[in-house]
């Protein structure tokens, strides 16, 4: 508020003057509405809500106009706000009442757009009978704001009672038109504080929904890597170490165990990390064993199934565990497998939330897949290395076998190949065989020749006559003449068999096994130049080169022998002795 | 009657008779053949059928070819073979005999001795019945075999 001015002279109190005076008095009137106006300006300026703004400007307005009273009516969406200066308090309340319906008498198209921002400003006597005014209403100011925030104000009549002037009327226009500026400023300014407002609140909301997505973030990040270490073994020790760790390091505990525990007594994978020494012994012992079972047992309907994990939250069955716990979890396996993950000595006081809880199960969820994994990695192994062992015993056994085959195979060829040979040594004794009858020949060549070698009997085994020389021949006719001129001896030298069955006419039968014994009967006395004439040849022997080489030993010289023998004698016609 | 007179003419103890008796005659026979091969070489010439040559060469081998038949013969040994042999042997007389005879040569047949009786049709007659008895023996003889003794047991072998 700017300092309060000494109001002018009101119009009405001042006398009248002469002309000079009256266009000073003018001019003061101007400077006087400049002032108002400057001052009105200077106050509706100033930041501040629009009823603010309204209650300032009623004595704005109606101090310098002389007005009797004044009201104001807002109308926006959060409801209908009424000022009044001159006026009684039911006036107050009855505009606060059915204000909204005079704002929409002056603006019936609701919600829409102000098509003019100036205000619209009604002046006359007539006003006073609207009975949507108070009574005596004699000026009415209507500003549009917004599309859905109108003001209506109203002034009742001057002190003086007469009407406004013409420059008051214009002073009233330009109040009405800085205060509309300064409604649509405050408005906007309203809605810049609403809106930042909402901002804030909404930024509020933002960060409350960032710091829980972290926290969810945090959680999957807990998860994930939580998986990733966990996937990176198929070791059951060393995931139980590892998850160990993680849920420590996640929860902030100083303490944490698992114990697992198989379908046999003795099985079972402990891993401990805290400050008690004995801690891991107990939790592999059959105390520890059998301490976490029975909580199992407890749980009645509530056991954990396959891969199910379940937090226990009774105190006295967490005091009831091997090693003491503050939060604990008990989970199975692949049903046969059970066992109790528990976290001991927090090292902040605050317990777990439920998102910590639901983190912690998640936690162990990924931790039984990944213990069922490497369980059935395991297993597989064992499998394999099984399967490698019988293979390789399979192996053995086919390469024995193999063996077996090939000497089986070898034998049986063997085998084959002796009863072929027994087959057809048997069959050629059961039958005549060419093989054998060359055998037996060839026997009796070697044997033969052997012998006959071996034997002073023995004789040569091709006649020594083919090697020596032939004897002279003669021809039958030739012969026969010699016989006729009696000259020549004709010695037959045949067996005596064939000499007796028929020989040449005066023939000697000298054969050579008889020889010595016939010619010293019958050819002693012939003499050594004799003429000799030899035959008796076969295609088995020559015995007439046979005598005749006798003969030539004995001292003969003249020997031929008869050429074709026997035979061409007969065959020239000549006389044969039977 | 019929059927008795073919069990006896085809029973094996008639082929051992035959084989033991052809045996023993080869081996007889051969003997002397052996111990007098200039003889046995004329005897062969006498039937003017084998070359000059080869009589010798004959009457040093025939006897023992004739002497190891009779031997495998007797004991049983590769009897068919044997048999088959002495039968292209006796064959081989027989035609020389025939021929001989054919030609009316005055010669003995030289088997046993070389001074025999002169070759006659009883002689060829005599050659044919031995024939027959190798072919009896090769059909029928199946006891009493040397072979079987040994060539027995690798028959089960060959089962």
């Amino acid at each position: 508020m700017s300092e309060p001015k000494t109001p002018p002279a009101a119009p009405g109190l001042v006398p009248e003057t002469p002309a000079e005076n009256r266009q000073a008095l003018e001019r003061d009137r101007q400077l006087f509405h400049l002032k108002t106006l400057y001052e009105a300006s200077q106050e509706l300026s100033s930041p501040a809500s629009p009823i603010d703004l309204l209650q300032w400007f009623l004595p704005m307005a109606m101090g310098p106009l002389g007005l009797t009273f004044g009201f104001a009516v807002l109308l926006r969406p959060g409801g209908v706000h009424v000022a009044c200066l001159g006026q009684e308090e039911e006036v107050r309340k009855h505009y606060e009442r059915s204000g909204a319906g005079l704002v929409r008498k002056f603006f019936p198209e609701a919600g829409k757009s102000p098509a003019d921002c100036r205000p619209t400003v009604l002046v006359g006597q007539h006003l006073s009978n609207d009975p949507n005014l108070p009574t005596g209403t004699t000026v009415a100011v209507a500003i549009s704001i917004a599309e859905d925030s109108h003001v209506v104000l109203g002034f009742g009549p001057k002190i003086s009672k007469t009407p406004l002037e013409e420059d008051e009327t214009e002073l009233l226009h330009s109040l009405a038109a800085a205060l509309a500026v300064a409604l649509r400023k405050a408005s906007a300014d309203e809605q810049v504080h609403a809106l930042n407002a909402d901002l804030r609140e909404k930024n509020e909301r933002m960060e409350q929904a960032q710091n829980t997505l972290s926290r969810h973030a945090f959680q999957l990040q807990t998860l994930y890597e939580t998986t990733l270490e966990l996937s990176g073994s198929n070791n059951p020790l060393t995931i139980l170490d590892t998850f160990v760790l993680t849920l420590m390091g996640t929860f902030s505990y100083a303490s944490g165990w698992i114990s697992l525990h198989g379908p046999e007594t003795l099985a079972a994978d402990v891993v401990y990390r805290g400050p008690d020494p004995d801690a891991q012994a107990l939790l592999a012992s059959t105390l520890g064993r059998e301490a976490v079972l029975a909580r199992f047992v407890e749980l009645k309907d509530r056991m954990p199934q396959d891969q199910q994990a379940v937090l226990l939250q009774e105190p006295a069955a967490l005091a009831a565990l091997p090693v003491s716990a503050e939060v604990a979890v008990l989970f199975s396996v692949d049903g046969d497998w059970r066992g109790a993950i528990g976290l001991g000595t927090p090292l902040a006081d605050t317990p777990l939330t439920e998102e910590m809880t639901q983190l912690l199960l998640s936690l162990t969820g990924t931790f039984l897949v990944t213990m069922a994994n490497a369980k059935h990695f395991n297993l597989i192994q064992d499998l394999n290395s099984d399967l490698a062992q019988r293979n390789a015993q399979l192996q053995a056994t086919l390469d024995d076998l193999t063996s077996a085959k090939q000497e089986i195979g070898l034998l049986t060829e063997a085998k084959e190949r002796i009863i072929g040979l027994v087959h057809g040594e048997v069959a050629r004794v059961w039958r005549a065989s060419w093989l054998d009858a060359g055998l037996i020949v060839l026997a009796g060549i070697v044997l033969g020749s052997l012998f006959n070698l071996s034997s002073p009997s023995g004789i040569a085994l091709v006649p020594p006559g083919m090697f020596e020389p032939a004897t002279a021949t003669v021809e039958a006719p030739a012969a026969f003449q010699e016989t006729r001129q009696g000259e020549v001896v004709i010695i037959d030298a045949r067996p005596v068999e064939f000499f007796n069955q028929a020989h040449i006419p005066n023939a000697v039968n000298l054969p050579k096994d008889l020889f010595n014994f016939v010619y010293a009967m019958k050819l002693s006395s012939v003499a050594p130049e004799a003429r000799l004439i030899v035959y008796g040849r076969t295609i088995s022997r020559h015995y007439d080169e046979d005598v005749a080489r006798e003969l030539r030993q004995l001292g003969h010289e003249n020997i031929v022998v008869l050429a074709g023998g026997l035979s061409a004698w007969e065959e020239a016609g000549y006389e044969v002795e039977q | 009657m019929t059927g008795t007179l073919k069990k006896v003419l085809t029973h094996p103890v008639l082929a051992l008779l035959f084989r033991l008796y052809i045996g023993g005659l080869f081996v007889y026979a051969a003997m002397y053949k052996i111990n007098y091969a200039a003889e046995f070489s004329a005897t062969i010439a006498s039937y003017r059928l084998v070359p000059y040559w080869a009589v010798n060469a004959l009457s040093i081998f025939m006897p023992w070819t004739e002497i190891i038949c009779g031997a495998l013969l007797i004991l049983g040994i590769r009897v068919k073979s044997a048999a088959s042999v002495i039968t292209a042997m006796l064959a081989a007389f027989t035609v020389a005999i025939a021929i001989n005879l054919f030609r009316n040569a005055p010669i003995s047949c030289g088997c046993f001795h070389t001074i025999e009786d002169p070759i006659s049709w009883w002689t060829v007659l005599r050659d044919l019945s031995w024939i027959a008895m190798t072919l009896h023996v090769y059909h029928f003889d199946a006891i009493f075999q040397t072979d079987q003794l040994f060539l027995g047991k690798l028959k089960r072998i060959e089962s």
